[in-house]
């Protein structure tokens, strides 16, 4: 519509400057209470000639409204993402040391959802929960190696992968010994490459005497 | 008193002289034209349907009724699941307990169970068997092209409304169902904490599984988060998209406008009626017959093995054997559903609008085959997908068992089977140039390209530029899978493999059978063994090579009718679907798990 | 054409309704609570409601419908002589109203069931079998878990858990936190999911339910798990051992014994109204070094392996160590003036051999290290009476057999 006689918003400003300001006369004292320059007569001018004043209300009402409705819609979905879960804490106590034989323990497969192994150098601990899609792997002592139901992954002692669509080994837990003499373990600190796993908080060393 | 003894009027005569019944029925109901018009336009239901339509349009085998046996099972579904909620309670305390009472105690209660479950498969294949007949009649084409989109919305949600519902009953079934479909939630790109290039401020406590199951494990938060879907939520949402995807048929017509009209009403009402009431019967004996399963109560720790989707999942649960949860979880099927929805847009061809695909005798080399003749390159790119996915959906039914090892069907299943599946990467140079050079395959050679060539060089250039470029892309690609695989060292050697190799590792293994035969020729007849793997490297170079040539011709003339923008869409979703294809025969025949791996970034194909 | 269609469909949709209708008419316990009706009279017939009769048991979250089919359980008046309709032996209901334990928590089954097999739990996807005859002495532990304070009542169980000592099942298996870990923990094996057995199933005739695997597994463990071996195995494959569990050569009373006793093996979590308090027995005394050490050897489960009295002869797959476990007779020859060696051994165990090759399993069979839970004291008891069988090595070999 005003195509042609648009003007660039940054440059409307210092054409409003003549028609407000006087150069001849001495600089007027600052007066707070004025109400600023933008909103004067001139400037309804250029908003008329750029928008039109009935266009410039109506666009201003849409952005407000699709600010509105895009921020509503946009905490809505916030609101599905509840702040308090009852679910059960990450962290449990899982005995003593001296209590577990070599090789992987289930006692704890059942209550917390998993494994603690134990290996000539000390212990860690597997989150029993496949890698690629959450399902629970069965431990088969005899072929040693665990197997997931859903989509066929196998991983073996060390839950690496070694058959099937799982992209990356087992998770392993954060294993310390608490200071009563139990294993406490953490399933809210996960780690499973090669390196970094077998170390640090994630592998407890005990050795038998 | 000396009034004539009148004959008295039967007493329904007197009752449509009520303003009661003349209140609401606004004509009589003798069969006459004028009320023929007059109960389409009078009843707000009937009112979907126009007052005459062409005969042919009606006819049982031109449509099936397939569409209004869609929108009737959906009405089924709404009663029975209505009456479904009057007994049963979403909490993980109740919800299986209330199964049990539907099916012992309740008048009923078992056989509306059995009702709701298996019309819900039959809406499932009646469905798509709608869309298939949409798309083999040309009904989605102008002016239908956005009714297309509208009814892809609507498969989309009829099988988003299955997987919500199918966690309700909270038995075994439903649990791991539900864990795995929304374990493809938490590998998304971007929003999920396992998917690839996850954004910094993602965890398990906000990625997009989070805000699907309403937590970090399925529990009471996703059961009522999953009921309230079910039930209320996503029927709104589709019944708003039906009521579009109605309104659209009418206004933009039926497919077929040709021939002789004849009314709605009795024509194709009655025709309505009687599919309604056939499938009724169905649905009666098969709920009589067959129970719905439920299995025992849902239980975190014990995965039953093996552990199944319901049938219209399992081709999209085995795609996720073959690939990384990203791409067969998230990737292809938003692939496949806006190849799905752009397909009326890329698909120019006026032809085939109002009938069923021609089909005709062609001869390719000396093998005759069926083909379609006006839409030769929609039509079976269409139905290969369909069919591929019902293949998929075969193989997950059939074909898996215990710890999801093949079996045949029929055989018996174990769970003392031994296997040791290997699986191994190709390394990224050689799985990169594989697929550069797959993807090459698309290059259509213009015609202006063509004409410069005959210019320059002869007549025959351009033909023979064309099997040059191919036949070399068929080359790389062979060399790119057979060169890796017999030369590159094992990576995982040795901590997880005894082989040096990736031809030792994959040559012993059970589940490679064309490596382990070349491991097996080159053990048994050394340098002469190898000579045969030439010859096999050459060959499938050739084949494929082949196959690019055969091509080639409906490339140039796509990219010439289409253009660069619709050729490279259409040409990207036919490769990719074809690359599925190609990925899962590597995965079956050479045990190849990824060509293209990069572990930190959780990006893998 | 379309009228004929329309007529054949509506007929067919009429009858099959008049189907449906009746099938739900004719559930299993119409005809029962029908047939029960027919043998009373007047008051005591009015005095039956018909329909399904439910005891809702709030204490244990149960809903128990058996009494709607053995309508006489609980009036022991109306009892007649067969099932389903004969009244509850004993007393049991007085000491255990029906009103706050029900019917499931003590017989299996499934409670929410009108169908008999479904109510007996003899149907696929339900895991709580009816626990028949003296099986149901395995509920009573729940509450009861000093069981020989109900000997009278629960004979099977106690012997069960005797022989569970006696057979040394300790020396491999933990039960609460108490016994070895070579092989799996049973605290839970009377609740173990049948998902997890299906391997075992394999092997078995029908039913496949816990029940039976149990009495199968005591009675011929290694039929359930015979493994591979190696000249068996598909390319490329791992060995797969045979269950390392020995064979007792068990009685049919015995199996039954045992069963019992495993079943009883749940960790049902009962409000603390229903559990009856445990009671800590006195501390034994022993008249000497010897029946001290004779006490902890077959406490701790070393019968398992090494025999009773120390005959030996179970076998052992271990690799690099005679295929049988060795006897114990002829200890005191070998470390009668080594003792701290001997000590070492019962306090390290002998763990497995390593294999040539690293990517092999080891077999599962080994001797667990004691000593964190041997005492010094129980540690030097265990050897004087070890030393003491050598002692008398010519009658205590065949006595002690028998």
């Amino acid at each position: 519509m005003t195509t042609t006689t648009r003007i660039h918003p940054r440059s409307s400003t210092r054409l409003m400057e003549p028609a407000t300001t006087n150069p001849a006369a001495p600089a007027p004292a600052p007066r707070p209470a004025t109400p600023p320059e933008v909103f004067s007569e001139a400037f309804w001018r250029q908003l008329e000639e750029r928008f039109g004043r009935r266009q410039f209300l109506l666009k201003s009402g849409w952005a407000f409204f699709w600010l509105f409705l895009g921020g509503w819609l946009l905490s809505n979905l916030r609101y599905l993402f509840p702040n308090v879960l009852y679910e059960p804490g990450l962290s449990f106590k899982a005995g003593r040391p001296e209590d577990y034989a070599l090789g992987v323990s289930e006692k704890f497969k059942k209550e917390q959802r998993t494994w603690i192994v134990r290996n000539e150098e000390g212990f860690f601990c597997f989150w029993a929960r496949c890698t690629h899609l959450g399902c629970t792997p069965n431990w088969f002592e005899a072929e040693g190696r665990f197997k997931c139901p859903c989509h066929g992954s196998n991983f073996n002692r060390a839950g690496d992968v070694i058959a099937g669509p799982a992209p990356k080994p087992l998770w392993r837990c954060a294993i310390q010994l608490a200071d009563d003499g139990q294993l406490i373990i953490d399933k809210a600190r996960l780690e499973n490459r090669p390196g970094s796993r077998e170390q640090g908080e994630f592998f407890f060393p005990y050795k038998s005497a | 008193m000396a009034e004539p003894q009148l004959p008295k009027p039967p007493l329904m005569t007197l009752v449509k002289k009520t303003k009661l019944w003349k209140s609401i029925f606004r004509h009589d109901f003798t069969d006459t034209p004028k009320t023929r018009i007059q109960r389409i336009f009078g009843n707000v239901f009937l009112h979907l349907h126009p007052v005459r339509v062409s005969k042919e349009a009606i006819r049982v085998s031109y449509t099936w009724g397939l569409g209004g046996l869609s929108f009737y099972l959906f009405l089924v579904l709404t009663v029975t699941g209505i009456l479904l909620m009057f007994y049963y309670r979403p909490t993980s305390l109740l919800a299986y307990q209330d199964m049990k009472d539907l099916t012992f105690a309740v008048t009923l209660g078992g056989f509306l169970r059995n009702m709701h479950r298996w019309a819900a498969h039959l809406m499932v294949v009646v469905v798509i068997l709608h869309m298939v007949r949409v798309f083999l009649t040309g009904a989605y084409k102008p002016p239908r092209e956005y009714n297309w989109v509208v009814g892809v919305i609507l498969l989309v949600m009829t099988l988003f409304l299955s997987y919500t519902g199918y966690l309700l009953p909270w038995d075994q079934l439903a649990l791991w169902a539900v864990t795995v479909g929304a374990q493809m939630a938490a590998n998304s790109p971007l929003l999920g904490n396992e998917g690839p290039f996850k954004l910094p401020f993602i965890t398990t406590a906000n990625d997009a599984r989070f805000g699907l199951i309403g937590g970090t494990v399925i529990n009471d938060a996703t059961l009522i988060r999953f009921y309230v879907l079910h039930c209320v939520a996503v029927p709104f949402i589709f019944t708003f998209f039906l009521m579009v995807h109605f309104w659209r048929v009418r206004k933009d017509g039926f497919s077929k406008q040709t021939g002789e009209k004849v009314d709605v009403w009795p024509h194709l009402v009655s025709r309505e009626f009687l599919a309604a009431l056939l499938v009724t019967l169905i649905l009666f004996v098969w709920s009589l017959v067959l129970q719905a399963p439920l299995e025992a109560q849902a239980n975190l720790n014990v995965t039953p093995n093996p552990s199944k989707a319901p049938w219209y999942f399992l081709g999209l649960q085995e795609l996720l054997v073959y690939f990384d949860p990203w791409i067969a979880g998230v990737v292809l099927p938003t692939i496949i559903v806006i190849g799905l929805m752009a397909m009326p847009y890329v698909d120019t061809n006026p032809k085939g609008v109002g009938y069923w695909a021609k089909m005709g005798w062609r001869k390719v080399g000396p093998v005759p085959i069926w083909y379609p003749v006006e839409r030769p390159f929609a039509v079976n790119v269409f139905m290969l997908g369909t069919l591929m996915w019902f293949v998929l959906i075969f193989i997950g039914t059939y074909c898996r068992g215990p710890n999801w090892e093949w079996y045949w069907p029929g055989e018996l299943w174990s769970h003392r089977r031994l296997t040791k599946m290997t699986l191994k990467n190709i390394p990224n140079l050689w799985g990169a140039l594989l697929m550069g050079a797959y993807f090459a395959l698309g290059t259509p050679l213009p015609q202006a390209i063509k004409a410069r060539l005959s210019r320059l060089a002869g007549p025959k250039a351009p033909r023979l530029a064309s099997l040059l470029m191919h036949a070399g892309l068929g080359m790389t690609m062979a060399l790119a899978i057979f060169i890796p695989i017999l030369t590159a060292p094992d990576a995982e050697y040795p901590v997880r493999s005894n082989s040096p190799t990736l031809f030792e590792a994959l040559g012993r293994s059970t589940n490679a059978p064309v490596v382990s035969a070349m491991y097996r020729l080159v053990q048994e007849a050394g340098a002469g063994g190898y000579a045969m793997i030439g010859v096999m490297i050459l060959a499938t170079g050739a084949l494929l090579g082949w196959l690019g040539v055969q091509l080639a011709k409906l490339k140039d003339r796509l990219f010439e009718q289409k253009g660069l923008i619709k050729y490279s869409l259409i040409i990207g979703l036919f490769l990719m679907m074809m690359g599925v294809i190609g990925k899962i025969l590597l995965r079956l025949l050479f045990g190849v798990k990824y060509v293209f791996s990069l572990p930190a970034f959780n990006f893998n194909i | 054409m379309k009228r004929v269609l329309f007529l054949l469909l509506t007929a067919a949709l009429a009858l099959v309704f008049l189907v449906t209708i009746a099938q739900d008419r004719h559930r299993g316990w119409v005809k029962y609570q029908r047939q029960f009706l027919g043998t009373l009279k007047g008051a005591e017939r009015r005095g039956i409601a018909r329909g399904v009769h439910q005891t809702i048991v709030q204490g244990l979250d149960r809903v128990d419908r058996c009494t709607t089919c053995h309508l006489a359980a609980t009036k022991p008046q109306l009892g007649l002589a067969e099932q389903p309709f004969t009244a509850h032996p004993g007393q049991y209901l007085q000491w255990h109203p029906v009103e706050k334990f029900g019917c499931t928590v003590c017989h299996g089954g499934q409670g929410l069931a009108t169908e008999v097999k479904a109510a007996h739990g003899e149907v696929p996807h339900w895991e709580e079998p009816l626990l028949r005859g003296p099986l149901v002495q395995a509920s009573c532990r729940q509450c009861h878990g000093e069981v020989s304070t109900i000997q009278e009542h629960a004979p099977l169980l106690v012997q069960g858990q005797q022989l569970f000592t006696a057979k040394g099942c300790y020396g491999c298996h933990a039960v609460h936190n108490f016994g070895q870990t070579v092989s799996v923990d049973l605290s839970e094996v009377g609740a173990k999911s049948h998902q997890l057995i299906e391997a075992d199933f394999e092997m078995m005739p029908g039913p496949h339910n816990r029940i039976h695997w149990l009495r199968r597994k005591l009675a011929h463990p290694r039929v359930l798990n015979p493994g591979v071996p190696p000249e068996a195995l598909p390319r490329g494959e791992e060995e797969v051992f045979p269950s390392s569990m020995p064979f007792f050569g068990l009685e049919m009373a015995d199996i039954e014994a045992l069963s019992v006793y495993l079943l009883s093996l749940k960790a049902e979590d009962l409000p603390a109204s229903y559990v009856r308090p445990p009671h800590t027995p006195p501390e034994p005394t022993y008249a000497s070094a010897v029946t001290r050490g004779r006490a902890v050897y077959e406490h701790y489960g070393c019968t398992a392996c090494h025999g009773i009295g120390g005959v030996g002869g179970r076998r052992n797959p271990n690799n690099g160590l005679a295929e049988e476990a060795p006897s114990l007779l002829y200890v005191k020859a070998y470390y009668g003036d080594h003792v701290e060696a001997l000590k070492q051994v019962i306090r390290q165990g002998r763990q497995p051999a390593p294999r040539a090759d690293p990517h092999r399993p080891n077999p599962p069979l080994y001797m667990p290290a004691w000593k964190e839970r041997l005492s010094e004291e129980d540690l030097e008891a265990l050897i004087a009476y070890l030393f003491a069988l050598s002692d008398r090595l010519p009658a205590a070999a065949v006595g002690d057999l028998l």
